[in-house]
């Protein structure tokens, strides 16, 4: 194995997309990530195991370390290669406001010039004024937080990348108040790999039982399909001898397998690192430092070495790099036309909903609005009246209105009862004196259920009877129905068809067929043809003599069942209907 | 009112149940305090009177219900019915106390209109009963088929008493009678027998019948005319002043006109949010449109 870093463009995390990467990094910069799904890696596992050092060791940008919880909220490494040579680190804050819902606001922490300088000590400083700003009225620190220290590092030698370091899930907490932060960091990490542009290193120490891992149910449930999930197993040299075959037979895919694999990456320990700083002085020195302890583990080791020589392009920080590398490139070009469409929609929707929401106005303007806003409204009342536009509903609701205060006043008119026979001062309208002395014929049949839904007019009830009229157009003219709904057993309803016929500029009401039910004398037919049979009424169509014909016999049915009914209340008691005396 | 029917003793005329029957009209003449015998003119006219009148007492209440229903309609469709009240259509949301008073004095304006309108109805039905006419020549021709029409239905058919032939006796008792009343035979005449009685009855059907042929179609066109005009019409004419009174906007500072358009504290986050998702957003996608 070579003992370089190897630096050739194929390995290079993100050298293909190293534009998308500056873009991605960018639209995070302000606060993107909210709003769009862009893609990402993230370090994910339990506490200590390793997803710090991993982060270091592929982008050579020393991280707090501790041999407990250092890292306490997410991390942003990233690094860009700059033209020029100067060798830049900005550390930044950003910071959601009211839970989440509020702007993002980044606070510049520190900018470093010399590679010389302590970056980790500056990235653990930043996080610790973070955490303070994240409870500013708590003396006591907030032990984790959500938002962000973002470390983005330009420089001639560096990659593009970036990564993003989550804090590792927490087993337990010695104080019981604070186990709260269990299910907070659960549910941190949660939000993040659950992203569907995620990619996931799950990470965990070679020497702990993978079956008893977290991180990897968590992993199953975000990623159900396991495209996203790559395993790391870290600290290779904790494995006891006798379990290197596990190791392999995991690195192989034999046992607990992952679509993406699993990589073994041995990155320096703490007594290993301290030796490392001392003697190094840059973040570069340090990387190649702890590369070539990686390369000596897996080239000397006895362990590494059985492990290399089953799965050599499963072993090391580079070969982890090029599949890192990979599955970035396919998640962004597949994106970014995504992530184009999905920024032009959300700045849309903001306008829209601004809009909607109306513009505020000044003291001066809220005269001359509160001005135009009473012009509209007369505007509109003028509408209404004139029942002109979409404004019709006014009218359509005083017209029932009226017709009902024209009917209630019509009931308070007296009547009276003449030799059993009802007289009413409206009759002399509706129907001549032959035809109330007549004894009432009805004839009829019950109308089936499904005929009533197609009844055109509203069915009306007059007396204990309620009946309806319906057109049905057809290629002869319009036939109209008069229809009796609801009546008790053994009695008849009225059934009379008729034919409206457009005769050159005229129309003209014909009998439809010859039904034997339907005599000659029917009153309703005598009505109809003497209002309007082979009379020129509607000149431009059916629609008036229908409305006609329907005002006509509605009123005349009205009349005539309230006549029956009345009849029938004093002469027959418990009886809704008037049976024919004699046939139509 | 004071008649009274044979079914309904105790009931005021106005809270009989129609229809009449002819006993119940028998009744009223019978009882009326005004009743006039042998005069010229229409049968009964008092009692036809008080038909009438007790009749247009049962019509206000229609016509009040008609202005209250008419009066909810504009509330309805002006500013009560939430979204889709005119106020909420013309008044943003965003607006909570200018809502509020274009509410009040949009309610307070139609309440007055309809008092306004309610006292107007009263008055057109107080008219009808100052005076009843005969004279009118189509309640002439309508009265009379009224008379046909109401005789063809009477199946009553009472026996002359006055000219059935009396035997010697009954002759010598009722000659005994009117002796002692110091009456002859022929004052018989002056009083109305059963079966005049009946006639008269139909006679004041026939009129009154006649009476609300006109009546009816003339009083709903006149009450709805009314309603129309003191409510509706005059509405839409008041509407826009209405609200530039009720609002202050000719009276009133701009301090005062300002408080109007108060954002409530929840519009104004949410405005913020937008402003600041906006900016966001902008920059989110000018950064896109750069890299292509």
């Amino acid at each position: 194995m070579d003992s370089t870093i190897n630096k050739s463009k194929d390995v290079r995390l993100g050298n293909a997309t190293g534009k998308a990467i500056a873009l991605m990094n960018e639209l995070r910069a302000v606060g993107g990530d909210i709003d769009l799904d862009l893609p990402r890696i993230i370090f994910v596992g339990k506490q200590s195991a390793g997803k710090s050092s991993l982060v270091e060791a592929l982008t050579g940008v020393r991280l707090p370390r501790s041999h407990r919880t250092c890292t306490r909220c997410p991390i942003e490494v990233t690094t860009r290669r700059s033209t020029s040579s100067s060798w830049v680190c900005e550390i930044s804050m950003r910071m959601t406001q009211s839970g989440g819902i509020g702007p993002t606001i980044v606070h510049e922490f520190k900018t470093l010039v010399d590679e010389n300088e302590d970056i980790a000590k500056a990235i653990a400083e930043a996080q610790t004024n973070l955490l303070s700003l994240s409870s500013p009225s708590d003396d006591s620190m907030k032990l984790f937080s959500s938002d962000v220290v973002s470390v983005q590092i330009s420089g001639p030698d560096l990659d593009d990348l970036a990564l993003i370091d989550l804090p590792g899930l927490i087993q337990s907490q010695e104080n019981k108040e604070n186990e709260v932060y269990i299910t907070a960091v659960e549910n941190l990490v949660r939000s993040y790999m659950e992203q569907p542009n995620t990619c996931i290193v799950a990470c965990i120490s070679s020497d702990e039982d993978i079956e008893n891992q977290k991180i990897f149910s968590m992993a199953r449930k975000s990623d159900p399909e396991g495209n996203r999930t790559i395993g790391v197993l870290t600290k290779p040299d904790k494995v006891e001898k006798g379990l290197v075959d596990d190791i392999v037979s995991i690195l192989q895919g034999k046992s607990y397998a992952l679509l993406r694999g699993y990589f073994v990456i041995r990155s320096p320990n703490k007594d290993e690192l301290d030796q490392i700083n001392d003697s190094c002085r840059t973040d570069i020195s340090t990387y190649l430092q702890g590369r070539e302890i990686e390369n000596l583990f897996f080239r000397e080791n006895l362990i590494g070495k059985k492990i290399f020589e089953m799965s050599p392009d499963r072993c090391g920080t580079l070969n982890l790099r090029k599949q890192l590398s990979n599955m970035l490139k396919k998640m962004i070009d597949c994106n970014i036309p995504y992530v184009l469409e999905m920024a032009q929609k959300l700045v849309e929707q903001s306008k829209e909903e601004l809009h909607v929401l109306g513009t505020c106005v000044s003291r001066e303007d809220s005269r001359r609005v509160l001005n135009d806003i009473i012009r509209e409204y007369g505007n509109i009342i003028g509408d209404y009246i004139s029942s002109s536009g979409s404004h019709k509903s006014l009218w359509q609701e005083i017209r029932k209105v009226l017709q009902s205060s024209k009917r209630n006043i019509q009931n308070a008119t007296p009547s009276f009862d003449v030799g059993g026979k009802l007289v009413y001062c409206s009759m002399l309208d509706e129907v001549t004196s032959d035809s109330v002395t007549d004894p009432i014929v009805l004839n009829v049949s019950k109308v089936a259920a499904s005929e009533l839904k197609r009844v055109n007019s509203p069915i009306q009830r007059r007396g204990g009877i309620s009946w309806s009229l319906q057109f049905r157009k057809g290629s002869n003219g319009t036939s109209i129905c008069v229809f009796a709904h609801d009546l008790p057993s053994g009695a008849k309803s009225v059934h009379v068809k008729y034919k409206i016929v457009p005769s050159g500029f005229s129309s003209a009401v014909v009998r439809e067929h010859d039904d034997p039910d339907c005599g000659p004398s029917n009153p309703v037919e005598r009505l109809i043809t003497s209002h309007v049979g082979n009379k020129s009424l509607n000149p431009s169509g059916n629609v008036l003599i229908e409305v006609y014909i329907s005002i006509l016999v509605s009123k005349y049915l009205n009349r005539l069942f309230h006549h029956v009914s009345t009849i029938n209340k004093r002469h027959h008691p418990g009886r809704d209907l008037l049976l024919c005396k004699k046939a139509m | 009112m004071n008649l009274k029917s044979n079914d309904n003793t105790s009931k005021p005329l106005c809270h009989i149940q129609k229809p009449y029957n002819v006993p119940d009209v028998k009744n009223f003449i019978r009882y009326s305090t005004r009743r006039e015998i042998n005069l010229p003119g229409p049968a009964s006219y008092a009692t036809s009177e008080e038909l009438i009148k007790g009749s247009i007492v049962k019509w206000v209440d229609p016509a009040h219900e008609c202005v209250n229903d008419i009066h909810h309609v504009l509330l309805k469709i002006l500013c009560k019915d939430s979204a889709n009240c005119l106020v909420n259509k013309v008044v943003s949301a965003q607006f909570p106390r200018l809502r509020r008073t274009f509410l009040k004095v949009i309610s307070d304006h139609l309440d007055k209109l309809k008092a306004d309108t309610l006292l107007r109805i009263n008055e057109v039905l107080e008219m009808e009963n100052a005076l009843y006419t005969s004279n009118n020549i189509v309640f002439s021709n309508t009265r009379r088929q009224f008379q046909k029409l109401v005789r063809s239905y009477d199946n009553t058919q009472i026996a002359d008493k006055k000219t059935a032939k009396l035997t010697a006796m009954e002759e010598n008792q009722l000659n005994a009678i009117l002796g002692k009343l110091g009456r002859s035979k022929d004052d018989l005449d002056l009083i109305p027998t059963l079966n005049a009685l009946n006639e008269e009855a139909l006679d004041v059907i026939a009129g009154v019948l006649s009476y609300f042929f006109i009546k009816e179609k003339v009083l709903v066109d006149s009450l709805h005319q009314h309603i129309i005009y003191h409510l509706v019409d005059k509405y839409a004419k008041e509407a826009a002043d209405g609200l530039i009174k009720g609002t202050g906007l000719m009276s009133e500072g701009s301090d005062k006109l300002h408080e109007l358009f108060a954002e409530t504290e929840e519009a104004a986050t949410k405005r913020e949010k937008l402003k600041s998702d906006l900016m966001r957003r902008k920059q989110c996608l000018s950064l896109i449109e750069n890299y292509f």
